[in-house]
């Protein structure tokens, strides 16, 4: 596993601090996650339940085990990404080289980079009803910064693709600027997106000096 | 730890994607949930098929709850919840590695388990297997032909898309 320094940014304070995202996590290291995220979403769901917060509010990841996704990262086209701060997992990424290929029609039928899971902590959640903020920010936009510029090694110019939680669509839409090219119902009608080469200059345009 | 302002070290872009996090409720990507009654009871039913399913062809193959979790890498625990039909703990991913593990046909498998809508020989197939097949421990004569037949339907599906 090899380690890279980034900033992130502790939401409270607003001072920035100096994290580490790992590439090449092995399935082990999903055993520890789960570890450390399963008894905040415990927490969270017992809150959300005492505050009778809807259904449809509720962070829809909530149920994920990230345990049992540990066996999806034997498979050789699987990568497992995770940014580390505070010797604790804050946000992780598992994404694939071969399954997918690109939709859009400037780039059909392309390989691209799929990031098949991206999770934050739970404490890092922003969960308004409850008055959570999310400890660390940065996270879901470093993590997918690193999914477009792992689809630069392996050559395929940076085209990402995704299926996006509901709650998240906004975020990929919007901030990302992905293309959205329909709803799958072989993935529980989640929204693909996908990013445009136009995108991809834009989020690889000007990059920080690490 | 650091000093210097984020703005000196992040891309305009990613700071403002950063910047915007906060505003968002998730970046999480993958599948839904299947608890928290986000999917309709008819999943529900599809896992408990699919458990039953992946109970009798693990048997058919003598293999113990924990011969297979090791090979899954999972907890015995784990797949006993599979095989309960406790859908919160099945992902389409791990249906697909359970099929390499049973040598059942994957795309097939997908459509028992719920993650797809099935055609009609797959639900057909699915329903007789269900009322055939009952989780007892050892695999009696029905069973085994409930199996057969039903791994035979779906290999059959297969072969005709």
């Amino acid at each position: 596993m090899s380690g890279t320094p980034l900033w992130i940014r502790r939401r409270k304070s607003g001072q920035d601090v100096r994290a580490t995202l790992l590439d090449g996590m092995q399935p082990q290291d999903l055993v520890v996650v789960e570890n450390d995220w399963g008894t905040e979403r415990s927490l969270i769901v017992q809150e959300l339940l005492e505050k009778q917060v809807d259904r449809f509010l509720w962070p829809e990841s909530i149920h994920w085990n990230w345990r049992l996704k540990a066996p999806l990262l034997k498979m050789l086209e699987a990568t497992g990404f995770g940014i580390v701060y505070e010797q604790k997992w804050q946000a992780v990424m598992m994404t694939k080289t071969v399954s997918y290929s690109a939709r859009l029609p400037e780039q059909l039928g392309q390989p691209m980079v799929y990031i098949d899971y991206l999770e934050v902590a739970p404490w890092n959640w922003v969960v308004p009803e409850l008055g959570r903020e999310g400890r660390f920010g940065y996270l879901g936009t470093r993590l997918f910064s690193r999914a477009v510029h792992q689809s630069v090694e392996e050559g395929f110019r940076g085209r990402v693709g995704l299926h996006a939680l509901p709650q998240a669509e906004s975020f990929y839409l919007q901030q990302c600027q992905m293309t959205p090219l329909g709803r799958d119902r072989s993935k529980e009608g989640l929204l693909y997106l996908e990013l445009s080469p136009a995108a991809v200059n834009r989020i690889l345009a000007k990059e920080e000096t690490p | 730890m650091n000093d210097e302002p984020i703005t000196e070290r992040f891309s305009k872009v990613i700071l403002e994607m950063g910047e915007a996090e906060g505003q968002y409720r998730s970046f999480s990507v993958g599948g839904l949930a299947l608890t928290c009654g986000f999917l309709p009871e008819a999943a529900s039913e599809s896992a408990r098929v699919f458990g039953r399913l992946v109970a009798l062809a693990r048997r058919h193959k003598g293999w113990h709850v924990a011969q297979l979790a090791e090979q899954m890498a999972l907890e015995p625990t784990e797949i006993e919840a599979i095989e309960r039909g406790q859908c919160a703990v099945l992902t389409a991913d791990l249906v697909q590695l359970l099929a390499e593990q049973l040598d059942l046909p994957a795309n097939r498998l997908i459509e028992v388990a719920g993650f797809r809508t099935a055609g009609p020989e797959v639900a057909r197939a699915a329903s007789e297997f269900a009322a055939r097949s009952q989780p007892a421990a050892k695999l009696s004569p029905e069973e085994q032909a409930a199996l057969e037949e039903f791994v035979k339907a779906l290999s059959m599906s297969t072969q005709g898309g």
